[in-house]
């Protein structure tokens, strides 16, 4: 059988099939190099306590067997002990080094939960959309939990579930490696990734449908216009409480700029993963980018005849835009792609 | 830095134990242990510490482990020289050991030390230090881990772990406590009821050892420190049931080395005296198979014993005493026996020894066995009664046997003053018995002592017995022995010296004799024809009493002993038999093995729930009081914000409040912040109540108390009071 070294991780899986051998359920046990050395050492003990009749050995024997079953119950103890769970605290751009919280949580009222990594299952068979860094934590206080920020890098743009994850350690003498793998993970809304380069776009007349003149700067100088129904990404200081109160529902002002100019984006359809539909999506994606933050436009976006984004301004209206070119066209992403909590603005 | 500072001591403690194990063991050599001990005390008093100079002493290290590499390729000494090499290796590879890997190098290196000690150490100090050790490797084993992980994962992870250090040290001090406890607790299940076998069929002859040190088959006068003067328990001696000492056990004299030759100060064998013996019951007799020394009687119940053979003109001749021995591991193959033995075998205590151990009469009626390392127990059946003075002055002056002329002729080193001595001190004996007795008496007269005074008067080239006996006349045993028995060849009677021990004391408690190492001691022994060879001790008595221990006085020495005797007897003693009655006696006699286990049960169980609910009450207890205690604190934290008019709001923090007391320049604010902190801290930032965060608790109340004392509180309204 053919060795094989996992990435991110330092140990060699030298026989799968022990590792076979050893699994039960959603658990799996390998011997580590320092635990084949022991292993081999307690054998040593032992033949030479049984050959000699030696007591002192005979006590050794026994002690260093102990040892072994004592850190097969702790380390059991340790990765069913903690529960663990990855999520992305903000959408990540494909390509770029973004943030996934590893949470590791101990339920139980004493015992303490010590040494345990959470990383990408290597032993997976799907090619993973994400690569995400191993996280680990020392301890974890009894009914505590540590929350670790790990760097994860996605390939594609696009909603894809976090890979899969499997909890290690090899507490407490680093005999050997228990691990316990982990549900899918949650899902994660890759941007695309953002490409300085021509994009086809119009610009249009004044638009009293705009909220922010200039990024990062309020809209004060601009005069009420109407009320209209809330919008998800819309800033909660523009809510009107006391007409949501009597409307049953969340109402936000919305502002008539001075001097606002639309400018409105026109993709071509495509399918996702064609090479220029990708890259018109890029540039798209940095255009927004670029006209929201640095010049502070109002921008809206045409998906072939459709528009698809209405005018707008300011970070959260990118958002919604970045939100829409991630899952546009065909997405290879599969169920991970129609997640209805990630479906893009309309 | 914490972690890696406690790694680096764990480890110091660790090497200075392993290297002590095998010490004690009497294998290994001082100065490996030494310079083990000096790179540990380094190590420990630079832990933590990123870069650590080390040149210096890496290349002693390597000078000691080629010396070792030496010492075993030359020397042919390889178990001390293998041990040697180990212990320098480990203190070498944590010296060095910045990474995991070089340290679990370094506790592979100390298990196989202990390993080792286990085989070779047989002493009571075996068990607390090795649990000691245990705990010691398992911590470090944990706290490697943790490293490991830091190792791996880089820097921030290290940074993470040392920020948690405070947490994380008692938890892993925890873990390693239960996981040492679960071992201790498998290591004596598995030395109780793992059926011992010892066939012992794949090994061969490396292991087995002879003389090393202390009995010899040399003596050198003037080497002063060959007896040494400690109380250390020697051997053991248990009399078989019913037996009377007779003589009493102070009088005892238990035979080892027996010398011949002297020339320039020394003494030793000459080998020329072939042994003979001969097989009886299981038992070596000395004797030719047509006179052996012994001859079986029937005994208490009809069984079959051996006892000593009567002799002509020896009235007390068939005076026997018989029992066994344990003797410690003296480095010698010389078993040590009650004059006069006659006959002797071994008791294995297992397959093991059985296979390994043979038993052999050495010249001079000494017996000998090639043995494993480490003590070992034998029976013997020894001559007690001692020829009366009349009974030897019959003898007259019997004619020397031809094997025995050399021992007999003036040694050829010594001076013709010598031999004027002893003539003059012999003229008018009528006999060997007034010969001996006149050069005895004589002796007798000179001054004991265990200061070495013959040395500095010794001239150039003289001998050291000359010396002893013209100019300081005050010696120790071996300079009174080596006198008599040159001053009686000088006159023609056979004489030899005996190295051995002398006295014995009774220890109630374990019920056996212990013989130390202070007890050893030099006699003489004279042949006498047909009566054979007869001990005569030149040594002051009186002196000699002076100089050893008040056994009276020292009971807790009497504890020990006895303790040391439970161990070595319950312990390293511990056989299949053993087993088989320990099991007999849990199952009641049935020996059944479901017996075995539902007695077991029984007795076990009722200990077992009661231990067990004891340590969780306890627990428990400690855990609320722990728990409670910082919630008293905020109570009375409470209560007297309140009664000094600066009640806290029930929806308001410790902090949030002593800050809108600061508001108001309130002096109670800044203690109550100071107990905020540790309130908040503890309730919940996991951080543990231990006794520091206790003291600043207790120390923020009590400042709180005085700051409010006769200080007007704020408006109640405006500081938002309750």
């Amino acid at each position: 059988m053919a060795a094989r070294t996992r990435p991110g991780e330092g140990t060699t899986v030298r026989r799968p099939w022990i590792r076979r051998v050893l699994s039960y359920g959603d658990r799996s046990l390998a011997v580590t190099r320092a635990g084949f050395a022991f292993l081999l050492l307690t054998l040593a003990v032992g033949f030479a306590a049984i050959n000699t009749g030696s007591n002192l050995l005979h006590a050794v024997f026994g002690a260093q067997m102990t040892l072994i079953l004592a850190s097969g119950v702790l380390s059991d103890r340790m990765v069913v002990g903690v529960t663990v769970r990855r999520r992305a605290p903000a959408p990540l751009f494909a390509g770029v080094p973004g943030v996934v919280e590893v949470l590791f949580e101990n339920p139980h009222p004493r015992r303490v939960v010590l040494s345990v990594h959470c990383m990408d299952d290597g032993e997976t068979a799907d090619a993973p959309s994400l690569d995400v860094a191993p996280a680990y934590a020392a301890v974890v206080p009894p009914r505590g939990r540590v929350v670790r920020s790990v760097r994860a890098t996605a390939h594609r743009r696009g909603v894809w579930s976090l890979p899969s994850a499997v909890v290690i350690t090899k507490f407490p003498f680093g005999l050997f490696e228990k691990r316990r793998r982990l549900g899918p993970g949650d899902p994660v809304l890759v941007y695309p990734r953002l490409c300085d380069g021509p994009v086809r776009f119009t610009g249009r007349g004044r638009h009293g449908d705009t909220e922010q003149a200039r990024g990062g700067r309020t809209a004060r100088d601009g005069a009420f216009f109407a009320l209209r129904e809330y919008r998800r990404g819309d800033e909660p200081r523009k809510i009107a409480w006391r007409p949501s109160a009597r409307a049953r529902t969340l109402l936000v002002r919305e502002e008539r700029s001075h001097g606002a100019e639309v400018v409105t984006l026109h993709l071509a359809p495509g399918t996702a993963g064609a090479r220029a539909f990708e890259t018109a999506v890029e540039r798209t994606a940095a255009a927004a980018r670029r006209l929201l933050r640095s010049e502070g436009r109002t921008v809206a976006l045409r998906y072939g005849a459709e528009q698809v984004v209405p005018p707008g301004a300011g970070p959260h209206h990118l958002d919604r835009i970045l939100t829409f070119l991630a899952t546009c066209g065909a997405s290879p992403g599969g169920d991970a792609a129609r997640d209805p909590t990630l479906a893009p603005p309309r | 830095m914490r972690l890696a500072a406690q790694s680096d001591r764990l480890g110091a403690a660790m090497l200075v134990l392993a290297a002590a194990l095998v010490r004690l063991g009497s294998v290994g050599s001082w100065p490996a242990v030494a310079a083990a001990a000096a790179v540990a005390v380094h190590v420990a008093a630079t832990a933590g510490r990123r870069m650590r100079e080390h040149r210096g002493w890496t290349t002693v290290l390597f000078a000691g482990l080629a010396a070792s590499i030496v010492r075993g390729l030359v020397f042919d000494d390889l178990l001390d020289a293998g041990v040697d090499y180990l212990v320098l290796l480990a203190a070498q590879r944590l010296l060095i050991g910045r990474t995991v890997r070089l340290r679990l190098q370094f506790s592979a290196l100390c298990l196989l030390l202990v390993v080792a000690a286990s085989v070779v150490h047989t002493g009571l100090s075996f068990p607390p230090l090795s649990a000691l050790y245990v705990f010691l490797a398992v911590l470090d084993l944990v706290s490697l881990q943790i490293r490991a992980a830091a190792e791996q994962l880089g820097g921030r992870v290290a940074f993470e772990i040392e920020r948690e250090g405070p947490t994380i040290l008692p938890a892993l001090a925890r873990s390693a406590a239960a996981a040492t406890t679960a071992a201790l607790a498998g290591g004596l299940a598995v030395f109780l009821f793992f059926p011992r076998f010892g066939p012992g069929v794949f090994l061969h002859g490396p292991m087995a050892r002879s003389a090393h040190s202390g009995f010899s088959d040399t003596v050198s006068l003037g080497e002063f420190g060959r007896i040494r003067s400690d109380p250390t328990p020697v051997l053991r001696l248990y009399l078989d049931d019913g037996a009377t000492p007779v003589p009493p056990a102070g009088d005892w004299y238990l035979r080892g080395s027996v010398f011949d030759t002297y020339e320039d100060g020394r003494w030793s064998r000459s080998h020329t005296h072939p042994p003979i013996h001969t097989r009886l019951g299981g038992f070596l007799v000395l004797g030719p198979d047509t006179a052996p020394a012994a001859r079986p009687v029937a005994g208490a119940g009809g069984l079959p014993r051996l006892e000593a053979s009567p002799v002509a003109g020896f009235a007390a001749a068939t005076n026997t005493l018989r029992g066994r021995i344990l003797l410690d591991d003296l480095g010698v193959d010389t078993l040590l026996l009650l004059d006069e033995p006659v006959a002797a075998r071994i008791r294995p205590r297992s397959p093991w020894e059985a296979f390994r151990t043979h038993l052999a009469v050495g010249p001079h009626g000494t017996f000998h066995a090639v043995r494993p390392p480490g003590s070992v127990l034998y029976e013997f059946v020894a001559r007690t009664g001692r020829p009366t003075p009349a009974e030897l002055s019959a003898t007259g002056d019997p004619p020397v046997p031809e094997a025995l002329a050399g021992l007999a002729r003036p040694a050829p080193d010594l001076s013709p003053r010598v031999g004027a001595l002893a003539r003059a001190l012999t003229r008018g004996a009528a006999n060997r018995y007034e010969q001996v007795q006149a050069v005895r008496e004589h002796l007798l007269g000179f001054a004991y002592t265990l200061e070495d005074r013959t040395t500095p008067l010794r001239a150039d080239g003289e001998d050291p017995v000359e010396t002893f006996l013209f100019r300081s006349r005050a010696g120790h045993c071996e300079y009174f022995a080596s006198a008599m028995a040159l001053l009686l060849r000088a006159v023609g009677v056979p004489a030899r010296v005996v190295n051995g021990f002398a006295g014995a004391t009774w220890n109630d408690l374990g019920r056996f004799y212990v013989v130390r190492n202070a007890d050893a001691h030099s006699w003489v022994e004279v042949h006498f024809g047909p009566l054979g060879w007869v001990r005569f001790d030149p040594t002051p008595p009186d002196a000699r009493a002076r100089a050893s221990i008040d056994e009276d006085t020292l009971l807790l020495r009497r504890i020990l002993d006895a303790l040391e005797n439970a161990y070595l007897t319950n312990v390293i003693g511990f056989d299949l038999s053993r087993q088989m009655d320990l099991l007999r006696r849990l199952s009641g006699g049935t020996g059944r093995p479901r017996a075995v286990v539902r007695d077991a049960a029984k007795k076990i169980a009722p200990a077992g729930v009661a231990l067990f609910a004891a340590v969780w009450l306890v627990r428990g207890i400690r855990r609320r009081r722990r728990r409670d205690r910082l919630g008293r604190l905020a109570d009375r934290v409470d209560r007297t914000l309140a009664r000094h008019g600066r009640p806290r709001p029930a929806d308001r923090s410790f902090r949030a409040h002593a800050a809108a007391l600061a508001r108001w320049a309130d002096p109670a604010a800044e203690p109550l912040q100071r107990f905020a902190a540790v309130h908040e801290a503890v309730r919940f930032g996991n951080a543990p109540l231990d006794a520091r965060r206790r003291r600043r608790a207790q120390r923020a109340a009590d400042d709180l108390a005085a700051a409010v004392r006769g200080a007007p509180p704020p408006p109640r309204a405006q500081a938002g009071l309750a």
